[in-house]
This record gives C-alpha cells, structure tokens and sequence, in this order.
C-alpha cells in the first residue's frame, strides 16, 4: 500500500452502497493505505454509525467527528468520541451547518478539546457562501495555533489563491484539493509542497482521478509522494497520534 | 448637514438611469446638502460626472469609476482626480470579476489612489470577491486609501464589517441598505467613527436611509458623526497637488 487519502465520508455514492466493506474495496484497489473518514453529516446517527461500522479497522480509517457546533450537546460528545472511540479530528462544515468560519464564541469549546487532544481539524472552505472563506477560516487557526487546520477545498473556487497565501503564512494551515481544479493544485503544490494533502472527497469522486490530479499536479517524483501520502504520515507523526 | 456617500447618475444603456438634476430635486425634497455621486458601475462616464459637479459644485462630490478591461485603467483614474476634479474611486469587483485583493489587477490603480490619499468606496455585500477580511488585505498594505465598505456587508458579513473598521483605521462602513441596526452594532464596537450616511439613489430613497439613522440613534452629536462628520474627515485627507 502506498499512498494516503486525507477526505473520505462513509457516505454511499447515490444509489451504489459504499459501506465499510465495499470503501475497504476502492481503497484496497487504488492502493490506499489509510484515510481520513468522516461520517456523512453532523447528525448523531452518522457519527454513531460510523464510528460503530469501523471497529476492528483502525489501521485503515483515522475516524474524524462531524460536529454542528449549534447542536446543545456537540462539546460533550466530541469529548466522549474522542476519549472513548479514538476520534483524532474534528470535521467542520460552516455552509451545510451555516456559521461563519470565524464565530469563536460557537468553534471555542469544541476547538478546545481539539488543543487538550492534540487533534486535527478538517473545515470544509469554499467560495460559495460567505461563511466559509480561507481568511475567515485563517483567524480561527490564528486563535489555536497548537491545533492543525486542513482546508478542505482550499477555498474553491474562486479563492484558491487566499488559500494558498494563508497555508504559507500559517505554519498550522494545511490544504486539500478535493474537488479543486488542476490549475490550482498546481499552484498550491509548488507553492506550499509540505502541506498538500490528497484527498478525494469520496463518495463524490473517485480515488483514481484524484490520484490522477496529483501525477499531473507534480513535478517530481519527491512532491509526488509528499503529497500523495509522505505529508499526511508526516502530520500523524506531528500530532503524535499512535495509530 | 447631511452628506450622502452613495448615489448612481447617468446612462443605464436602454434602462433608465438619474440624471444630476433628477437627484439634486429628491436632495431637496428630503434635507441632503451633498450627495457622492459616480457612474453605474458596469457603464463608467467620468466626463459626465465631472460635468454634473461643475453644474452643481455646491451639491455633488464626483467620484470615478474605471473600466477594469481596459490595459491601464489606472490611467483614467490619474486623469478623473487630476484633469477631472473627481474625488475618489467607485469600484464594484464582483461585478468585474476579481476580488477587491487581487493585486494583479487592483494594483497599479490604488497605488495611484494611496499616492493621493483617496477614498475607495467598493460593493461590500455577501460576495466572496468583497468579503470585509479582503477589505482588511488592502487596507493594510495601502494604509493611505480609506476604504469604504459600500453596504457594511449586507446581509451577514456585517460583523466582519465592523471588525475590520476596529483593526484597521483607513476603513469605514457606508450604510446603505442596511438593517439599522447595524448603526448599533458600530456602535456598540465603538467604531461609531467609521460609519457613513448612503443611500444608494435611485435603488433606493433618501428618507429610507435617514429613518434608520433617526431610529438607531438618539443623540445629535452621534447622528452628526454619520450624517457628515466622518466624510469631512475622510475628504480632509485627501491630497492631490
């Protein structure tokens, strides 16, 4: 197994399933080690459900929790998944669960434990709504710089170039290019090579074609592999996490 | 004294536009002494505007818009504040199709604009082009511009608005079709300093405008800040030789 996947939902891809099982399937046949899995949503039943499905896997999945931070009980559980089910992340989504990237008095109490925990957060961050911008996402890492940041579509696509000026200028500000176009993965693999992470936003996509993005995306053989898997082992080594 | 930072005069090509003594009749009518005024933005005409302000120099401030396809619109500018007499920059990015921080193409114009301390007053609403934190991105690395956030950030970047007027002195908020209680909001920021009266005619109407005012705020000292007094600082700066 070669290369690492740093988006994946346990999310069926329409009408074909794509349980534990058949993601083990996809992953096994492009060659993918491990990932990082969240589940389909914030709601209860799909972080329950997932974090159910993958015991006995966790050399596979790194499992992420989807948290709506207006839920009244989102800070207890995401304690509770992280101590008792091995969570290592926090999944951010400001458009689906309609907040502003930068509202710190809802993101402070789970981001909390994302610093005791030494924890990584994934933030969705695109340009189609004005909650989810890479600037407005940059002061909430400002404000926990000991927790790392993964900007899920690095701010797609029309602020590709905001994402990339605050990875480069926020040693905690990583980016992921799922569902970004070649022009600005290229981009944001020369311009910040050690913090691109694949990642192929399963059920949307498909691994081969994200893998695809990344050889066309690179220019070496060296950033190949950096972005293609030696970045995310490299973050898991920085975070601690014993997996 | 009531100042107006917002109005649209001139040619809507085939739609209906307002003309200078259209605007300077609604002015009367409702108590405004002057009113900024500048092209719709997709149909830029400075001559025209320049020509409305020698009719009625006591009314109306000009200001200029460009046309951003153009190689150097940045020329035209030069020409607006120094051949023209116009007093500041209109923009409307997205409209354009960049972001307010995209230097590549903003660029060489404000660096006329902070040459000569103009204010730029920009479509600041719910558009990731013309998020507040871009506003910010320039405002710091063109620290003689005043930048205007046309609309505070309508309908709900208005807090970033206003945080970006608390961190950063060279930006203002304009409030023309705002909840009025963003004039609280400002207020409550202490930034009550950086707000300014706008309307945005023929959109929309004077009186609108001022019951917000009238209703947000009690105070005659207050009210005379974003009525006035805070555009006076802002044209105060400016310096063209």
């Amino acid at each position: 197994m070669k290369y690492m996947d740093a988006h994946v939902h346990l999310k069926n891809r329409n009408d074909e399933v794509l349980d534990v099982n058949a993601l083990l399937k996809e992953m096994d046949s492009a060659e993918i080690e491990k990932v990082f899995l969240m589940p389909a949503t914030s709601k209860l039943e799909d972080n329950e459900m997932m974090l159910e499905a993958i015991k006995g896997h966790e050399d596979r999945f790194i499992p992420f929790a989807f948290m709506n931070p207006y839920h009244p009980d989102c800070v207890e559980r995401f304690r509770r998944y992280v101590c008792e089910n091995g969570v290592k992340g926090l999944k951010l989504h400001p458009v689906i669960d309609a907040y502003p990237a930068d509202r710190a008095y809802m993101l402070d109490p789970l981001l909390t434990i994302c610093d005791e925990y030494h924890l990584h957060c994934i933030m969705h961050c695109t340009s189609d709504a004005p909650n989810s911008s890479p600037l407005q996402a940059e002061r909430t890492a400002r404000r926990w710089p000991k927790v790392t940041f993964q900007l899920a579509h690095m701010g797609g696509c029309w602020l590709a170039d905001d994402a990339i000026k605050v990875c480069l200028r926020n040693d905690n500000i990583y980016l992921d290019g799922s569902t970004v176009s070649l022009s600005a993965v290229k981009r944001a693999v020369k311009a910040c090579p050690d913090k691109f992470l694949m990642g192929t936003d399963i059920p949307f996509y498909h691994f081969e074609m994200e893998k695809l993005k990344m050889r066309l995306a690179a220019d070496d053989e060296c950033t190949l592999d950096k972005i293609m898997g030696g970045n995310m082992q490299a973050l898991i080594e920085e975070r601690g996490w014993q997996i | 004294m009531i100042i107006d930072a917002h109005n649209h005069i001139g040619n809507r090509r085939g739609r209906k536009g307002q003309s200078a003594e259209e605007i300077i009749e609604k002015m009367d009518a409702s108590g405004i002494d002057q009113a900024v005024v500048f092209s719709y933005v997709p149909y830029p005409n400075n001559d025209y505007i320049a020509e409305a302000v020698r009719k009625y120099p006591d009314r109306l401030i000009g200001f200029a818009v460009l046309d951003h396809t153009k190689k150097h619109p940045e020329a035209e500018l030069e020409r607006a504040i120094c051949e023209l007499g116009l007093k500041g920059l209109k923009l409307d990015t997205p409209t354009h199709g960049f972001s307010i921080d995209d230097f590549r193409v903003t660029g060489p114009t404000f660096e006329i604009a902070n040459k000569y301390h103009l204010p730029v007053i920009c479509y600041c609403g719910d558009n990731n082009f013309v998020h507040p934190y871009k506003f910010a991105e320039a405002a710091k690395r063109y620290p003689n511009i005043n930048f205007i956030m046309a609309h505070a950030g309508i309908l709900f970047m208005t807090s970033h608005a206003i945080e970006v007027c608390a961190e950063n002195k060279n930006c203002y908020i304009e409030i023309s079709n705002i909840n009025a209680c963003v004039i609280n909001d400002a207020k409550n920021k202490g930034v009550l300093d950086h707000v300014l009266f706008g309307t945005d005619t023929p959109f929309n109407y004077f009186n609108v405008m001022k019951s917000c005012v009238e209703s947000a705020l009690n105070d005659e000292h207050e009210k005379a800040m974003v009525y006035s007094e805070n555009f006076k600082r802002i044209m105060a700066e400016i310096q063209v030789e």
